[in-house]
């Protein structure tokens, strides 16, 4: 059962209240630093520091692995939450705030999704809920964990705990309650603000949460990288800590004002201990026994296999290998243009070619390969990306040849990925399909038109509109590796959500190193509506024209190639209406582009 | 309603609709100037029965027009034909539609449902690219003597061969008309009270009135009248720039103007389709003027293209055109040079045609400085 724990707090008027979550493997006290002991202790020297504020820590179980315990899954340990916090008298009529540690926000991310859809049948949900203000998320696997990933992998030895097993990275669990949450934030954007801090620094036991996981991928400030390792990081020295100070001003923003707060109190710490239950011990008994003798079973077979070995025989034919295609610094499955070939060279035979479809080539020429020798690869027809390891040769008997590919400087980008739309209540998806179909045939369209009318944009013939089936990756950062790497022009991600009685779709263009300015943020807010079919159309033809520009500036083309997609980017902005969300902003980059090339700019955006 | 697979000949149906009145001709030539209308790609038969009504609709804007054309013209015939082939969904499909077909035009495009209502996409993509239908080889040439003789022309053609136009949005009340298995009903006269069968498949239209028409339909037993409802709330330019671009195939050039003009009064029209019209227009204006001798508008059509995009090589162009086939007055010569001055960086390095228009300028100036008037 979860415990709610007053910390501190004030004898008057009461500004606000804060939770402390902790997280996977975490303490009610301990991870917030040392209450027991000389140093600061946060959830005390918050509450010293904001006058009326009261200050709770919440404790649960959360070991990682069962050797150590046992552990609800997220959800259920929500619904447990839920009512611990329901259940308290003390936390209502105040602005609630929650400063959560890595699995901590996962749980009060649902905690809050649960309670918004118990909102209209639950009056208590919806007072609670409307008292939440501020969520803090220190170190938030949002997309989960490549650690917890490597504890399900051993999990014969790990033994994950039920909530451990739901922290693997990209876990669908953890993408729908992503999506969810984002959806929630949206309606509640104007009630509700987010702090977000991520660690740089890896434990011993390596970096537990990248910072792509822990961007949440909402709308506000960015997410602040601090010093400091997955644990550390909740654990601040003092008041001037980086994460302290922040949450301060967080807080005391959110807090209400108090005119007579009376004294600061800090309240005496229950021991939360569990008693230990030693029949618990009997399922981890029986599977150290199994798991010893697997172990021997396995040393006995491995003896056995050494033996029929032959010293010093001949290496043996090489099974054909799988060749596939990655990023130098991004995605593992590179995507090769259609026709690309590869060329295999293995010394003492013909070289032999294969096309490559999508990201892999599996060969499967029967060869007397010998394992051990060294074959060449050579790329054929894949104009737009260049091998990174020209170089490197591929051992035969390797079960898979990685070729590392990057774009070629000089290429046009001609790809625009579709990235799948988060779609905030879980559905609908035809409006969706449709809104993205549209765009698809739109771009083509007008790629047709451009390559018809100007010979010397006839390479924008080859743009493909490629749908990606994965939610783009919330971190910047992420997103700028993934377009550097995939020779990407243009990325089309977003969100279908709700705005009174109509649906609508938030378009977010995401043009990599393309962006000048203030196009980097542009949002574009559409109805799904027939009438709305010209502004969707023509918003995103807008944003193409405009990668393409700035795609032929990067590459040193003359300004006539440029004027081409900015002069029918002029043509299609006078259709646009400029009070839609976003559009204006990318008028004004198409504005900056023409001026940047020395065009007198008349008043037509 | 029947639909027929692909036949091994290309446009297999067809109905030769209308022949487009002769002008009161002195000699006879046989140009054929075709539209041909696909079937549209999306849900059906909502999509094939838009595409249907706009076929229509279209084949109505082949009435010729009352205007100043010279009497003793010859504006061929004009006709719009119906495939059953796999409608297109590339520019480069609807061209392969045209072979073996009468057409050198196909309208095609695709109705796509979106939110609770249906939009109607509607592409023209046109086979005769630089215009090479009307006399000397293109739509417009002009012969400024300051050239040399051995190459004295400089012409433009059409400004695209792919024009896309704005979207129809369906009105509310038509989607069930157009989204019932059973055809547009046909009546036995304009009375519209005898309903004697449905037009399905393949059809020739006869005869056409406001917003109706008269057809033969596989349908049907025999010929009879079909409403055409207005498809949208809103005036579409669809039906108007097909029929334009029609007559300027057919050298109808006052008739072009006249269905052009509704084009950009189009307030929903791209601006896009809009500046190709008036670029059109300022083509025709002059054409008019040559045959006939009435004022040319076409530095007042290529100013309007001008204002709505100076960006676009093409409206440079047209410019340049309608200023060098004015007279040459010293105002034209400086509006000329103003416009290739501001003009120039949307051209290549050393572009031809540019280089022509500057040879003329630069011949000007010469002639000008030797005080020659």
């Amino acid at each position: 059962m979860a415990d709610l724990v007053k910390i501190a707090g004030w004898t008057g008027q009461t500004s606000a209240a804060v939770v402390f979550v902790h997280g996977l493997g975490g303490h009610a006290y301990g991870t917030w630093g040392h209450p027991s002991g000389d140093g600061w202790y946060w959830p005390r020297g918050l509450a010293e520091r904001v006058p009326g504020l009261r200050t709770y820590v919440l404790g649960y179980d959360a070991p990682p692995t069962n050797w150590l315990g046992t552990a609800m899954p997220l959800q259920d340990r929500a619904t447990n939450v839920a009512e611990r916090l329901l259940g308290r008298e003390e936390l209502r009529g105040q602005p609630l705030i929650f400063v959560c540690h890595s699995l901590g926000g996962l749980i009060v991310k649902q905690v809050l999704v649960d309670l918004h859809e118990q909102r209209s049948r639950r009056p208590e949900a919806a007072t609670l809920l409307a008292q939440v203000r501020g969520v803090v998320f220190v170190a938030t696997p949002h997309s989960g964990s490549r650690s917890a990933t490597w504890l399900e992998r051993l999990r014969l030895l790990a033994w994950p705990s039920a909530i451990a097993s739901q922290l693997v990275a990209n876990d669908p669990t953890l993408r729908k309650l992503n999506v969810s949450y984002r959806g929630f934030a949206d309606d509640r954007r104007t009630s509700l603000r987010h702090l977000v801090f991520y660690e740089t620094q890896g434990t011993a036991a390596g970096a537990i949460v990248d910072e792509t996981s822990s961007d949440p991928g909402l709308p506000g400030d960015p997410p602040i990288p601090i010093d400091a390792d997955h644990v550390s990081i909740a654990k601040p020295r003092d008041g001037a800590d980086l994460v302290a100070e922040r949450v301060q001003r967080f807080v005391a923003a959110l807090a209400l004002p108090v005119v007579t707060p009376g004294d600061y109190t800090a309240a005496p710490l229950p021991d939360l201990a569990r008693r230990p239950q030693f029949w618990t011990l009997v399922p981890k008994l029986v599977r150290a026994a199994v798991l010893l003798l697997a172990a021997a079973a396995v040393a006995v077979a491995l003896n056995r296999a050494r033996g029929v070995q032959p010293s010093g025989a001949a290496a043996t034919p090489a099974a054909a290998p799988v060749v596939s295609f990655a990023a130098v610094d991004g995605a593992e499955c590179l995507p090769m243009p259609a026709g690309v070939r590869i060329r295999v060279t293995v010394p003492g035979a013909e070289p032999q070619e294969a096309a490559v479809s999508g990201c892999e080539v599996r060969l499967a020429w029967a060869l007397d390969w010998k394992a051990g020798q060294l074959a060449k690869i050579d790329v054929v027809g894949a104009a737009s990306f260049e091998r990174a390891d020209a170089a490197k040769h591929y051992r035969l008997g390797d079960a898979r040849w990685v070729v590392a590919m990057r774009p070629t400087a000089t290429a046009p980008r001609l790809l625009v990925q579709l990235f799948d739309y988060a779609s905030s209540d879980g559905g609908p998806e035809q409006p969706l399909a449709q809104f993205q179909t549209i765009v698809r045939n739109k771009i083509q369209m007008l790629a047709q038109s451009i390559a018809l009318r100007n010979p010397l944009c006839a390479y924008v013939a080859d743009l493909r509109v490629e749908r990606t089936p994965r939610q783009l990756a919330s971190s910047p950062n992420a997103a700028m590796a993934e377009w550097r790497s995939t020779g990407s022009l243009l990325f089309l991600s977003g969100l279908l959500f709700r705005r009174n009685a109509d649906l609508m779709v938030r378009s977010q263009p995401f043009f990599g190193e393309l962006s000048v300015g203030d196009v980097s943020r542009v949002q574009i807010d559409l109805r799904i509506d027939a009438d709305e079919f010209s502004q969707t159309t023509d918003s995103h033809s807008l944003a193409l024209l405009y990668a393409l520009a700035m795609d032929a500036r990067r590459r040193g083309q003359p300004n006539d190639v440029v004027y081409v997609f900015l002069g029918e980017a002029v043509s299609i902005a006078q259709g646009l209406d400029s009070t839609v969300p976003g559009v204006q902003l990318l008028k004004n980059a198409v504005r900056g582009a023409l001026e940047g090339i020395g065009a007198p700019v008349p008043d037509l955006l | 309603m029947t639909k027929r697979p692909p036949s091994a000949g290309f446009v297999a149906a067809a109905s030769l609709v209308a022949l487009a009145i002769l002008a009161p001709g002195l000699q006879a030539q046989d140009r054929l100037v075709g539209l041909l209308v696909a079937p549209f790609t999306g849900p059906n038969p909502l999509a094939r029965k838009a595409a249907t009504v706009i076929h229509l609709q279209t084949w109505q804007t082949l009435r010729m027009a009352a205007a100043v054309n010279g009497r003793t013209l010859n504006f061929g015939r004009g006709i719009l034909q119906w495939t059953e082939e796999e409608p297109p969904t590339t520019h480069a499909g609807a061209l392969a539609l045209l072979a073996g077909s009468a057409s050198q035009m196909t309208l095609w495009g695709r109705a796509q449902e979106f939110g609770a209502g249906v939009v109607v996409q509607a592409y023209l993509s046109v086979a005769d690219a630089d215009g090479a239908m009307a006399p000397g080889g293109a739509l417009w040439r002009v012969t400024p003597e300051e050239l040399p003789a051995a190459d004295r022309s400089i012409s433009v053609g059409l400004p695209t061969t792919l024009f896309e136009f704005g979207p129809i949005v369906l009105k509310p009340d038509v989607i069930p008309v157009l989204n019932t298995q059973v055809g547009i009903p046909m009546y036995r006269d304009r009375t519209f009270r005898e309903q004697i069968g449905a037009l399905t498949g393949d059809f020739v239209a006869l005869e056409q009135g406001p917003n109706v028409a008269r057809v033969r339909s596989s349908g049907a037993t025999e010929p009879g009248w079909v409403r055409l409802p207005g498809l949208s709330n809103n005036r579409s330019e669809v039906t108007d720039f097909a029929g334009g671009l029609i007559r300027i195939f057919r050298q109808d050039w006052a008739g072009a103007i006249d269905l052009l003009t509704r084009v950009v009064a189009v307030p929903t029209a791209p601006a896009g389709i809009r500046i190709s019209s008036y670029q059109l227009m300022a083509a025709a204006s002059q054409r008019l003027h040559e045959q006939v001798g009435t004022p040319s508008r076409s530095v007042e059509f290529a100013e309007a293209a001008e204002k709505l995009n100076p960006f676009l090589r093409e409206t440079v162009k047209v410019k340049c055109m309608a200023l060098l086939a004015a007279d040459r007055v010293p105002a034209v010569t400086k509006k000329l040079e103003d416009t290739v001055r501001a003009g120039a960086s949307l051209f290549p390095q050393g572009d031809p045609w540019l280089a022509k228009v500057r040879t003329v300028l630069d011949r000007r100036r010469s002639l000008v400085a030797a005080g020659v008037p």
